[in-house]
């Protein structure tokens, strides 16, 4: 428990000070609490209403849940073309480049048509803009293995096959997975701007709804509960990237401090 | 003995920005079977594109290299160790000195048993489930090396295998090279910079001129083996060696 | 992450283009370094909120949240009456939004100078249209452009919302003078503490229904039972239909609520439902110009207590201090009621002028429809409907608790009839 502080006390104070100041802040100017509440009113609404608000977290974290799952597959399917084909890279890099500058708005109506207002367009929107720090990431790091290592692979007549799944793919994981961080948290902005194209439930839903009744307290007492499911997917990405990279730290030397 | 490996008029160039450069113009030279040759030369001139091609894995513009009199590429017969670390940073020293045998698809549990027994040998006993980041340089050196002598081809090609490595442990390692060798009978083609490396475990030295290279010079060592750093003749014979690529770096 | 969702809600609500440049002309304000710097301030300060004005042409709101600093710089023009800065119209300031060094500059040149004030000698007056500009507006854009509140003896800025729920927020929140809003959003922000009341009236009726299409079926509201009805913001939409649906002996468990986000006409055109929340003058022209023909439930003739679509609201705590200022503004806007009435022509010629890319088919239609509902004089209803509205409000649920009228509307600052 005391190392448990400890290894976050940093961050506990930190918050300590944010939340401090803002409380002071929003009194002292007079801030009403429609515009922004105080954090005190936030925490306090956020926990006498923390069923409604996990409720839907359930339903976002859904949306995220299979959003990821196929942006992430496409995404790498896509980055695995690209590597080995110069031709659908030059014909696919800039599309995919484009595909992200499409703000949701203007997509909406597709997906609406395509997918009515079910649980489709929201997981759409959350894999969509996972997917280019994917295809990104991955092709880095398929291109990031010493092409020496190859040519003894080769030499050993090894099949393209076999360079890829023993090779390559391995050595594509650290940047997949820190693609994978940084599309996690995108991913549940993704699905909550999917939400507002339309539906029943979600932190983005209930965020829109409680604005338009001004209870901006329950907005924002959403919005940390979305911080929150941010931050957990965040560490779930940050467990599992540590299980499968283990190798990268010594482990007679866990103690070292970097300093460079 | 009949020649092992065979090459013959060996030509390569690569295109770069502003033309063509030639880096092989006409090298020839054979090895014997169990033969231990190494190639030297002054930096740059070549060294490496010669070990890619016989390693099968850059094309000769025009020669041919030939392996028992059977030319063509040398791919699938002979295993290659390149300056670089080229060991897979997430797999355990076992599991790297394992990789040929899973390319060539071998049984398993044989392949365990086999390289299991050669990590004493290669001195990393106690050290199989360790990670290469767990590794000094002399231990990674020695099982990428490991790994090569594991590829079951019956020759070696070596490319600098030492280079990054302080002097104490080159000195230990050369020693250790030798006696594998020995012992298990490969044909080893040595590509080094250390001179004295050279002499220490070849028999056979091949001098390259400067780029474009070709085969300045051709030497049979005869110096009785175990061969000593101190001993007399080899000292002289360094000289005399150091002359030469000093001269071709003039040249080149 | 939550200035991408802020950002991100600005943005939902994202209307045309307002040109920055003819929100100037529109108020007739010169092309002023200070005014422009100032502009230019408060934006900086405000890009700090919010991440949306980055969007150069395209995002539109200035004021989307209130911030100390401008009530400080408020506190200061108060303290500081009026020093003019001689106009330099040579001064080439890049338009608002563009040019981030440039802000910066202005902002550290005027830290130097100190708060500069307005420029002209009349004082201004912010106004917070309800949504984008649209022929609801008609009046109040006659006006500014007549110079009709220039006669009263004020300067009148038109500031468009990032979102609906805006409005009523900033003018309680001080950080716009008057707002337009609907009558039914005035009382439930009443209702929720907010310190606001409403002083005039634009669109005296209500302008709210429920549309179907009748190729799908729907000739009378009763043909709803059993089909889907979209909505964008609950509880108020789906309690105004159950009203409109009960009068006509359908129950709430007889037809199917979807939301639909905002584009609602596009999920009824898809056929993703059979029926929308609409407005006579927008939605409804909207599917008739895409050739449909449409079936409108106007809600005050299904059981729906008359409300005033859009009341001007003021800022209860500062509206008796500001009498002058809300007078002349009522004046003005009474005479562009007026005039529209009697030049319409003329009147949506003005609108146009301020608003070129508004100059289409729809927007004449609808100000074809909206044209007899202007509210006379900008009077605000009658004390029975706005008692009749409040209890229909609470009775279902959506306000807490019911107020003395006084406190929710007055007539003082109207003009005589």
């Amino acid at each position: 428990m005391a190392r448990a502080i400890r290894r976050y006390a940093a961050t506990l104070v930190t918050l300590s000070i944010v939340f401090s100041l803002w409380e002071a802040g929003v009194r002292l100017f007079h801030v009403p609490a429609y515009i922004l509440p105080p954090p005190s009113r936030i925490i306090t609404v956020f926990c006498t209403r923390f069923p409604l608000l996990l409720g839907h977290a359930g339903a976002t974290l859904i949306e995220v849940a299979l959003g990821m799952l196929l942006g992430v597959l496409g995404g790498f399917v896509l980055a695995v073309l690209i590597f080995y084909s110069h031709t659908l890279e030059r014909a696919l890099y800039p599309l995919i480049i484009a595909s992200q500058m499409i703000p949701v708005f203007a997509i909406a109506p597709l997906l609406v048509i395509w997918f009515g207002y079910g649980l489709w367009p929201k997981v759409t929107v959350a894999g969509l803009i996972v997917f280019f720090p994917i295809v990104v990431n991955t092709v880095d790091g398929l291109r990031s293995v010493n092409e020496e290592t190859i040519d003894v692979l080769r030499s050993l007549n090894a099949t393209r096959l076999q360079i890829f799944t023993r090779v390559r793919l391995p050595a594509s994981l650290p940047s997949l997975l820190s693609g994978l961080k940084v599309g996690v948290t995108l991913s549940v902005v993704g699905a909550t701007i999917g939400e507002w194209v339309g539906a029943k439930s979600g932190l983005g839903y209930l965020m829109i709804q409680s604005n338009a009744l001004l209870r901006i307290d329950l907005v924002f007492a959403a919005i940390l509960m979305l911080s929150l499911l941010g931050l957990l997917l965040f560490g779930i990405v940050r467990i599992i990237e540590r299980r499968l990279l283990h190798w990268r730290t010594p482990r007679n030397q866990k103690d070292r401090r970097r300093t460079t | 003995m009949t020649a092992f490996l065979n090459v013959r008029q060996v030509r390569k160039k690569f295109s770069v920005p502003g033309g063509d450069l030639p880096v092989l113009d006409g090298v020839s030279f054979s090895i014997d079977r169990r033969g231990f040759a190494s190639v030297v030369g002054p930096s740059g001139c070549g060294k490496t594109t010669l070990i890619k091609i016989l390693a099968g894995i850059l094309q000769v513009d025009s020669g041919e290299v030939a392996v028992h009199s059977e030319t063509g590429s040398l791919r699938g017969q002979v295993a290659y160790m390149p300056q670089s670390d080229t060991l897979l940073p997430w797999r355990t020293a076992l599991a790297n000195a394992l990789l040929p045998s899973q390319i060539d698809r071998r049984p398993h549990e044989e392949a365990r048993h086999e390289t299991r027994d050669l990590f004493a040998r290669f001195g990393l006993s106690g050290f199989e489930d360790l990670y290469p980041v767990e590794l000094s340089g002399g231990m990674k050196q020695r099982l990428a090396l490991m790994r090569t002598f594991l590829s079951q081809r019956d020759i070696l090609l070596l490319d600098e295998p030492f280079g990054a490595l302080d002097a104490l442990t080159r000195v230990h390692l050369q020693d250790w090279l030798h006696s594998v060798w020995q012992e298990m009978g490969k044909t080893i083609l040595l590509v080094t910079h250390d001179v004295e490396e050279a002499l220490l475990l070849a028999d056979h030295i091949i001098l390259l001129s400067a780029r474009p290279a070709c085969v300045r010079n051709d030497f049979t060592i005869d110096i009785t083996r175990p061969r000593k750093r101190s001993d007399a003749s080899l000292v002289q014979q360094k000289e005399e060696l150091l002359q030469l690529i000093y001269a071709e770096e003039l040249n080149g | 992450m939550r200035r991408s969702i802020i950002a991100a809600l600005c943005h939902l609500e994202w209307v045309t283009k307002e040109k920055g440049s003819n929100a100037e002309t529109l108020t007739g304000v010169q092309d002023c370094f200070t005014t422009k710097g100032k502009k230019s301030t408060k934006q900086s300060e405000d890009e700090a909120l919010d991440p949306a004005l980055k969007l150069g042409d395209i995002a539109q709101p200035t004021t989307a949240f209130d911030n100390p600093w401008s009530s400080i710089l408020r506190a200061l023009r108060g303290a500081f009456p009026l020093a003019s800065v001689p106009c330099e119209p040579g001064l080439e300031v890049s338009t608002r939004s563009k040019r981030q060094g440039t802000k910066k500059l202005i902002v550290a040149l005027l830290l130097l100078v100190g708060v500069c004030v307005s420029v002209t000698a009349q004082p201004r007056l912010q106004v917070m249209l309800d949504f984008f500009p649209n022929p609801n507006h008609v009046p109040l854009i006659v006006a500014v452009e007549q110079g009709f509140f220039a006669d009263e003896g004020i300067e009148v800025e038109i500031v468009v919302p990032g979102s609906p729920s805006d409005p009523i927020k900033l003018v309680a929140a001080g950080a716009v003078d008057v707002a337009l809003t609907p009558q039914i959003n005035l009382l439930i922000a009443h209702d929720a503490d907010l310190p606001v009341i409403a002083i005039g009236s634009l669109i005296g009726s209500p302008l709210g229904g429920l549309l179907g299409l009748k190729e799908s079926g729907i000739a009378s509201l009763s043909d709803l039972r059993g089909q889907r009805i979209g909505y964008s913001l609950a509880p108020l939409e789906p309690i105004l239909w159950r009203t409109m649906l009960a009068s006509v002996g359908v129950e709430p468990d007889e037809y199917e609520l979807i939301n639909v986000g905002f584009n609602t006409v596009l999920s009824l055109l898809s056929g993703q439902v059979d029926a929308i929340g609409a407005f006579r003058n927008f939605e409804v022209p909207q599917v008739t110009i895409e050739g449909h023909e449409a079936a409108f439930f106007p809600e005050e003739e299904y059981g729906v207590p008359q409300t005033e679509e859009i009341v001007i609201a003021a800022n209860a705590e500062r509206v008796s201090k500001d009498a002058p200022r809300m007078r002349a503004f009522l004046a003005g806007l009474a005479r562009g009621i007026a005039f529209t009435v009697e030049h319409p022509q003329e009147a949506f010629q003005s609108f146009i002028d301020a608003y070129p890319d508004l100059d289409d088919d729809l927007n004449r239609r609808a100000y074809e429809i909206t044209l007899p509902l202007y509210s006379d004089g900008a009077r605000i209803g009658t004390q029975a409907e706005w008692q009749d509205l409040q209890d229909y409000l609470f009775e279902n649920g959506l306000i807490k608790s019911r107020f003395p009228l006084a406190e929710v509307c007055t007539e003082e600052y109207l003009p005589e009839k």
